[in-house]
């Protein structure tokens, strides 16, 4: 293929969204850890979450979320599948070639991607380059995680932060004036805070057979630590993404970063200058999904953007990776979470 | 648009971060520790990540802990600054 053959842009053709049915409330929570809803709530602004049943896994929610974004966009062809997760149906093999061949994507290419909650900003990223740079034609890039599978429910620190869901975006190639164009995307990883938010034990670092203390198998956050880099990370992010766009801070209609804690994205959003109104809030609804918590944010709030509306994206996770992005608001119909 | 503040008297950083946390008390009456004021961690992380991005500067949650107080907090910024901050 010539570079002249070679689209101007990545474009949103497709979004959706599935969040598993059973709702947790914070009172719900309460009833099993030592909390309240006022605490919960003044402390991340989250509401509820849902829990997947016993039984399903990661894959589930990533192909209720990929047939959704597939039928947003008009049902197309599909030759590249990414799902960014950090709760894998199983730690060998990859998840996506499952999720590709349970959605009947044939044999389109699939992998995982592994930068927890900035796992889509991360797949998003790479699938838009293989697309601009010839490699795939169409991508269906997947944000899946249930986090109830890795979170202790006896901890009250992280237990009442999670919740599980998918988000998925179809994307191809397009001119970089359409609604939909992603702009410009800036990635960052800071490795030395490998600690911060973690797994200890199940790896080859420490296998299962060497577990000797059992919570090491649950995940870890040093929540207060992850607050601060957090908000200079995606801030940072942020800023370079904007740059490379060309916009300002004023261009930007709808701030979606990743829904961890609403004083995290507030506060991001009041150094980047943008004003409270435009901060998009879904965690009151689903709380952290992880990776599935910016594409579900987009589903969850199609109804809400216009097509061409500038969206810029962030996210911040473990690794610690952050990451941020420029994109239009494509003109499709969204179904409803 | 970083909030880029130069003046790290404890006034102003009690203006800056009353600004960007909503429902945050008054950090200014003389003599108030952030322990009578009622700040809890989370608010400390907050506090920290406010001033950092302010001033260009590295304060960590428990350097907003345990300086205690504005005027502390203050005089950590000065002697950060003085330091050269990260750019």
């Amino acid at each position: 293929m010539s570079s002249r053959d070679r689209p101007g842009a990545a474009v949103l053709r497709g979004v959706g969204g599935y969040l598993p049915p059973r709702v947790v409330t914070n009172d719900d929570l309460a009833a099993l850890v030592d909390t309240s809803d006022e605490w919960i709530r003044t402390r991340t602004g989250i509401r509820e979450r849902r829990f997947a049943d016993q039984g399903s896994a990661t894959s589930d929610l990533a192909v209720e979320a990929g047939r959704r974004a597939l039928a947003s966009a008009g049902e197309p062809d599909v030759d590249l599948v990414v799902v960014a997760t950090s709760t894998p149906d199983r730690s060998c093999p990859a998840t996506a070639p499952l999720v590709a061949s349970r959605l009947g994507l044939g044999t389109a290419a699939a992998f995982d991607l592994a930068a927890v909650c900035s796992g889509f900003v991360y797949a998003l990223a790479q699938a838009s380059a293989a697309v601009l740079a010839g490699l795939h034609r169409r991508a269906l890039v997947i944000g899946a995680d249930q986090f109830t599978s890795i979170v202790d429910p006896r901890d009250r620190a992280t237990s009442i932060l999670f919740g599980d869901g998918a988000g998925a975006v179809v994307v191809d190639g397009g001119d970089p004036d359409e609604a939909g164009s992603l702009g410009a995307f800036h990635l960052g990883s800071d490795g030395s805070a490998h600690d911060l938010i973690t797994v200890p034990a199940g790896g080859s670092r420490v296998p299962h057979r060497e577990v000797v203390d059992a919570s090491d198998a649950y995940f870890r956050m040093d929540g207060r630590a992850v607050f601060g880099a957090a908000v200079g990370a995606m801030s940072s992010s942020s800023r370079r993404a904007l740059a490379l766009s060309g916009w300002s801070v004023e261009d930007v209609d709808w701030f979606v970063a990743h829904q961890a804690n609403e004083r995290i994205l507030r506060l991001v959003a009041h150094s980047l200058g943008i004003a409270s109104e435009k901060v998009v809030i879904h965690l009151d609804r689903a709380g952290n999904t992880s990776a599935a918590s910016i594409p579900l944010a987009l589903a969850a709030h199609a109804r809400t953007f216009a097509p061409h509306e500038r969206i810029l994206l962030t996210a911040f996770g473990g690794g610690t990776t952050w990451g941020a992005a420029t994109a239009t608001w494509p003109r499709l119909v969204v179904q409803d979470l | 648009m970083t909030e880029t503040v130069f003046d790290p008297s404890p006034e102003s950083i009690a203006d800056l971060v009353g600004r960007a946390i909503p429902g945050l008390p008054d950090l200014r009456p003389t003599g108030a520790t952030f322990d009578d004021l009622a700040i809890d961690s989370l608010t400390t992380a907050e506090i920290a990540a406010v001033v950092s991005q302010a001033y260009g500067i590295e304060v960590s949650d428990y350097d907003v802990a345990s300086l205690g107080d504005l005027d502390g907090l203050s005089r950590l910024v000065r002697e950060r600054i003085a330091a050269g901050g990260d750019g």
